[in-house]
């Protein structure tokens, strides 16, 4: 999505009383209604997958966050302070994780996931972003970045909490990660404690949204909207844009067995690169849906999932993707091994588990 | 009954020594003045046969609604709007092969399709199925959208345009909507006009129904395709085609009359002379009712049957009349001024008594019940003339057959000479049986009362609850029930706002709420609204991405998607209006009360002035409301016709146990009458509330004829048991008489395609027929121990004027 093109239309439309923020509401906003108990709950729709030691954990709309301790048999629904749209979720040990999503928020559970307490909003995120970016900008009078920055922060300070983190990922109890719309990125070193804006890390000036994470090695990449994959090598400051191939979205990235890259996205889209993202591969899959969550099975086999409900088996060098048969399927969003050889799904008609073969 | 003494009523064979000026004045003005009076009534037949001829028939959908309860008149407030949502036709169009995606059933569908949008009365902008070209398949493309129409470019059906259609339809995501899910039908949406454009007249949806119902049957003989329609449209034309058939129904209800009247008198002549005293009764009301303006609905079609009916019990007693006094040797005109003077006073007490019963109908709100309220009172009054001053009149010219004469010549005047059926009854004024009786009605009240603690509100079977479950339109419902992704039972919350409100955040916000909660109900099989299409919408503007699919608190997004949304009929043109529409597995009371709950809990937890959740359009909203309606006015009503009835019974019979005696016995029949709607899976619906009413209210006519006789004998020093007999001399055969007619002329409705004219059919038959039970034996058996001969009031002056009355 091009905004400013997109503004151009919309003041262009019959809609008098047009307020550009939607404010937080009077009687009512999800950010302050806990996630109300439901009968339902692993039949809602679920973005996002993640396992905490022997638990997994998956979280969705209304705040709906569950945990199985028996790999997706049987799920429970944890406590949570609100009722926005979860997309991710991640535990980097058992006991800590951590969840995000849409309106900006950010949870953080210390008892593998029962219950939850919120960290940030999306309010106090781009109100976090400006602060930083103007404090940058003050002691940097002549930075063109900062002064970018700082006007994005403005502009989304003016827009309240409406850009979603869709991915967060913690390497340990200390160091994370959040990516989201509008190339929104927010970094902790000290487990949540503080919280620093690093979008000038990037090279993502169209500010467009981020949708995976993903580590190989010392690298870490990251894919978005417009054929974005960018990769950062540890202990060097800025992030590399690859040089896009593809102009659609990419919504997943996985690493296989031998590092082989394998990022997929709008479309059944999906391209292959075996020597660290430098040169890719179109990679054929059997579907034309878009391949929206991946994930990597313990025998090292590659598994992606789309938005027709399909659910997609490669080999262990991200090869050979053949379609799983399933009955009754519903769009998917995410994906994680439960069992070993079986995988638990999450999507818009909830939890799943499929056995492999 | 009889009111009028022995003494007055001389037997003269002889009509040169009758005494013309005898009698009250309106007998002397009525008999002095017959051929007068007989002409009134032919020009009044005539006249009001004509304007009868005018009456018409209508389905008054909108007339069963309870028009002052809160949803309802939310409804009425916003119909311009919100009818628009309703009035749409379903026509499947099914294969008799394995798949749509053969050519043989493409032509044929789309030859339908092309009729069907060209039959007047169909608004063919709106009109949608694979074949219209409104209906656009759409993806999201690296560079935006790409779509097209469904159908191909000049589609020809050869294979591979075929295959063409199968892709667009499996990416217009019409799967479940047009095409069935397992691809062996596809839908045709057929939203209809008010008016038609060519003529400007309204569109008659009997004529519409009746269109469909010939283009279906054309094309299923072709046999490649079988044809499903649904619809409000649809269920109107086949309520009207229901009342055609209950019509006919009449007949039979004629016929059964007939029979057991000539059963009963033995004379064909008389018997014919009430037959049509009493149509000219039904003539008269139908065309009094068209000159007030008043259209037959399913309800009111019903009241012919039990005007006829009551006219021909009160008619056979007039003949009971004549007959007994022409069989003492009365001169035949003599003798039916005799029984005027006799029996008018107690007739009209009979039939305003009935009034009662209607009356009390009024004070519920809905216009149908209001309106059979006022039809049957029309029809009662009507009786007054027809039955209780045509018939003496015309039995003075015609008198009666000499067989008639033989069989009420030389009357039984002992108990043990009586038929065996008599001898029965009797002995319920013995205290063994008495306490017998009584001891069996207690265990019968009880089992009743506790049966009827199952009884439930509001309708209970799948489909159109007007329609029979097995009839062809709920079976069309169960097809598409099964195949599509829809529900025929809508709850439509009216969801409103100040202009332009309809975008903001926090409302549509509050809408996912109040969406959530209500899928937390099982009952609850989805939820379609102006919130849940901006959820898509905004996924669909990225991308089609599925982590999009939020409400995420952007404006400009949020304003884009609305405008989007607003000419797919989401929302009205000033963003103020929109409906949640929930899809319910049924109507069942318990599910509509479950969905009510939820809303009046939410609503009260969320007080806001930026947006108002009202309660509900919809079929199922409209049964919510009816049924709320209906619960209170069941109790209120059992309140009032038992308060009228008490009333009555009490100016009548002057006597607080007598009261009691005919109140207990109806009582009884009232309880067990829940007990078997709990039997039948029959709940409180519109169509019962009028069945009590009418059962106690007509019911309390037996109470009368046989009570006031009992009476007024004891009052003289009769034992019981000897009142008892000869009140069954007199009466006990009416009674008998009067309770088959009743019962045979609502016994056909069982028969009606119907559904709740076959319910009041079956319920009010079993209290016709209990009331008379409990006449015949329970009030005997607690008169035996309420009313001991003794106890002679104060106030029996005109009671013991009655007893030595004889009513034949």
């Amino acid at each position: 999505m091009i905004r400013q093109g997109f503004f151009l239309f919309i003041t262009s439309l019959l809609l008098a009383s047009t307020v550009h923020a939607a404010p937080r509401g009077d009687v009512y906003d999800v950010l302050d209604t806990p996630a109300a108990q439901s009968s339902r709950a692993a039949q809602s729709r679920l973005f996002g997958l993640a396992r905490a030691g022997d638990r997994l954990v998956a979280v969705g709309e209304r705040g709906r966050i569950l945990y199985s301790d028996d790999q997706g048999d049987s799920w429970t629904q944890a406590q949570v302070p609100v009722s926005s749209t979860l997309l991710s979720v991640c535990f980097p040990t058992p006991e800590l994780g951590w969840a995000t999503g849409h309106d900006g928020v950010v949870l953080s559970s210390r008892d593998g996931g029962e219950s939850w307490s919120k960290v940030l909003d999306g309010y106090e995120v781009v109100q976090l972003g400006l602060d930083y970016y103007s404090k940058l900008v003050e002691a940097n009078p002549g930075s063109e970045e900062y002064a970018l920055l700082q006007s994005e922060m403005e502009f989304a300070v003016e827009q309240g909490a409406d850009r979603p983190f869709f991915f967060t990922y913690f390497e340990d109890a200390r160091r994370g990660f959040l990516v989201g719309a509008y190339g929104l990125m927010l970094a902790t070193f000290d487990g949540g404690e503080s919280w620093q804006p690093i979008l000038e890390l990037s090279e993502n000036w169209g500010f467009r949204h981020l949708f995976d994470y993903e580590r190989v090695g010392d690298t870490y990449y990251l894919t978005g909207e417009m054929g974005l994959v960018m990769y950062q090598e540890e202990r060097k400051t800025r992030v590399k844009t690859v040089i896009p191939f593809y102009d659609g979205s990419f919504y997943t990235m996985i690493a296989a067995e031998n590092g082989e890259l394998i990022v997929a996205g709008m479309r059944a889209n999906a391209f292959r690169s075996v020597d660290g993202g430098g040169t890719w591969q179109f990679l054929e899959l059997p579907t034309e849906a878009s391949v929206v969550g991946s994930t990597r099975l313990a025998d090292g086999r590659v598994v992606l999932v789309t938005q027709a409900g399909q659910v997609l088996l490669g080999d262990a060098s991200g090869l050979n993707f053949r379609l799983v048969p399933m009955e009754n399927p519903f769009p998917l969003a995410g994906v994680i091994e439960g069992r070993p050889g079986e995988l638990v799904l999450a999507g818009r008609g909830g939890l799943k588990t499929v056995a492999l073969n | 009954m009889a009111h009028a003494q022995q003494a007055d009523l001389p037997v003269i064979s002889d009509l040169t020594q009758f005494d013309f000026n005898s009698g009250t004045f309106l007998e002397r003005l009525v008999f002095n003045n017959r051929g007068l009076v007989m002409l009134l009534c032919l020009v009044t037949t005539i006249v009001l046969g004509y304007q009868a001829t005018k009456t018409e028939l209508q389905a008054a959908f909108e007339k069963m609604l309870p028009k002052k309860h809160e949803y309802v008149i939310n409804y009425f407030e916003n119909k311009d709007y919100l009818a628009g949502l309703g009035n749409n036709l379903r026509l499947a169009i099914e294969t008799t092969g394995d798949t749509i995606y053969e050519p043989v059933f493409l032509e044929t569908a789309e030859a339908i399709n092309k009729e069907v949008f060209f039959t007047p009365g169909v608004d063919r902008i709106g009109m949608k199925s694979i074949f219209t070209p409104n209906t656009r398949w759409k993806v999201v493309t690296e560079d935006g959208f790409e779509g097209g129409s469904v159908i191909p470019r000049k589609f020809d059906r050869s294979l591979g345009k075929i295959d063409e259609l199968k892709v667009n339809i499996a990416r217009a995501g019409i799967i479940g909507d047009l095409v069935a899910d397992n691809r062996r039908s596809i839908t045709l949406v057929i939203p209809l006009l008010d008016a038609i454009p060519e003529t400007g007249e309204r569109l008659d949806y009997h004529a519409f129904s009746k269109q469909l119902d010939e283009l279906r049957s054309r094309y299923e003989a072709e046999g490649n395709v079988k044809i499903h329609i649904t619809g409000f449209a649809k269920i109107v034309g086949d309520l009207i085609d229901g009342m055609m058939a209950v019509m006919l129904f009449f007949l039979i209800a004629v016929i059964i009359a007939g029979v057991l009247l000539y059963w009963y008198t033995r004379c064909a002549r008389s018997t014919l002379v009430v037959l049509f005293c009493t149509l000219v009764a039904i003539v008269w009301q139908l065309g009094i009712l068209a000159m007030l303006g008043y259209e037959l609905d399913p309800f009111s079609i019903l009241v012919p049957f039990l005007v006829f009916a009551i006219g021909v019990s009160h008619g056979a007693q007039k003949l009971n009349g004549v007959i007994q006094s022409v069989a003492q040797g009365t001169h035949s005109y003599i003798a039916a001024r005799y029984t005027f003077r006799q029996l008018f006073l107690a007739g009209v007490t009979a039939l305003l008594s009935d009034g009662v019963g209607f009356a009390v109908l009024m004070i519920i709100a809905i216009p149908v019940i209001q309106d059979l309220a006022v039809t049957a009172s029309i029809g009662v009054v009507v009786l007054i003339f027809t039955n209780l001053i045509l018939v003496p009149v015309v039995l003075s010219y015609f008198g009666v057959g000499t067989r008639a004469i033989q069989h009420a010549a030389n009357p039984v005047t002992r108990p043990e000479d009586a038929h065996w059926l008599w001898r029965f009854l009797l002995a319920f004024t013995e205290r063994k049986w008495a306490a017998s009786a009584i001891a069996a009605g207690v265990v019968l009240a009880v089992a009743g009362f506790v049966v009827s603690k199952d009884l439930q509100i509001g309708d209970l079977d799948p489909g159109a609850p007007e329609l029979r479950p097995n009839s062809q339109y709920n079976q069309d419902v169960a097809f598409l029930n099964a195949n599509y992704a829809t529900s025929s039972d809508i709850f439509a919350i009216i969801v409103k706002s100040e202009a332009d409100g309809c975008i903001d955040h926090e409302a549509l916000s509050l809408a996912n709420e109040l969406e959530a909660r209500l899928l937390e109900l099982d009952e609850v099989e989805g939820i379609r609204g102006l919130n849940t299409g901006v959820r898509r919408f905004m996924a669909g503007m990225n991308e089609g991405y599925i982590k999009w699919e939020a409400l995420f608190r952007n404006q400009d997004t949020i304003n884009f998607a609305v405008t989007e949304l607003m000419p797919l009929g989401y929302v009205d043109v000033d963003c103020s209006l929109w409906p949640l529409i929930v899809y319910l597995e049924d109507h069942k009371a318990a599910t509509l009360t479950t969905v009510v709950q939820v809303l009046e809990d939410f609503k009260a937890e969320y007080p806001t002035d930026k947006v108002t959740f009202l309660g509900a359009a919809g079929s199922a909203g409209f049964e919510a409301a009816t049924n709320i309606v209906v619960k209170k006015a069941n109790r209120e009503m059992l309140f009032y016709v038992y308060g009228a009835v008490i009333a009555l019974c009490l100016l009548t019979f002057r006597s607080v146990p007598g009261v009691i005696c005919a109140v207990l016995p109806l009582m009884l029949t009232s309880i067990l009458c829940e007990a078997l709607m709990v039997w039948l899976g029959m709940g409180v619906k519109v169509a019962t509330l009028p069945v009590i009413a009418l059962g106690v209210g007509i019911g309390v006519d037996y109470a009368l004829y046989v009570l006031t006789v009992i009476l007024a004998k004891e009052r003289q020093g009769m034992p019981l048991k000897q009142a008892y007999f000869e009140t069954l001399m007199f009466t006990g055969r009416v009674v008998a008489l009067i309770g088959v007619t009743l019962a045979a002329g609502v016994a056909t409705w069982v028969l009606s395609p119907i559904k709740f004219q076959a319910d009041m059919g079956i319920l009010l038959t079993f209290m016709f027929l209990w009331n008379m039970v409990g006449a015949l034996i329970l009030m005997p058996a607690l008169a035996h121990f309420l009313l001991p001969p003794k106890a002679v009031d104060e106030g029996g002056e005109s009671a013991t004027a009655e007893a030595s009355a004889t009513p034949a």
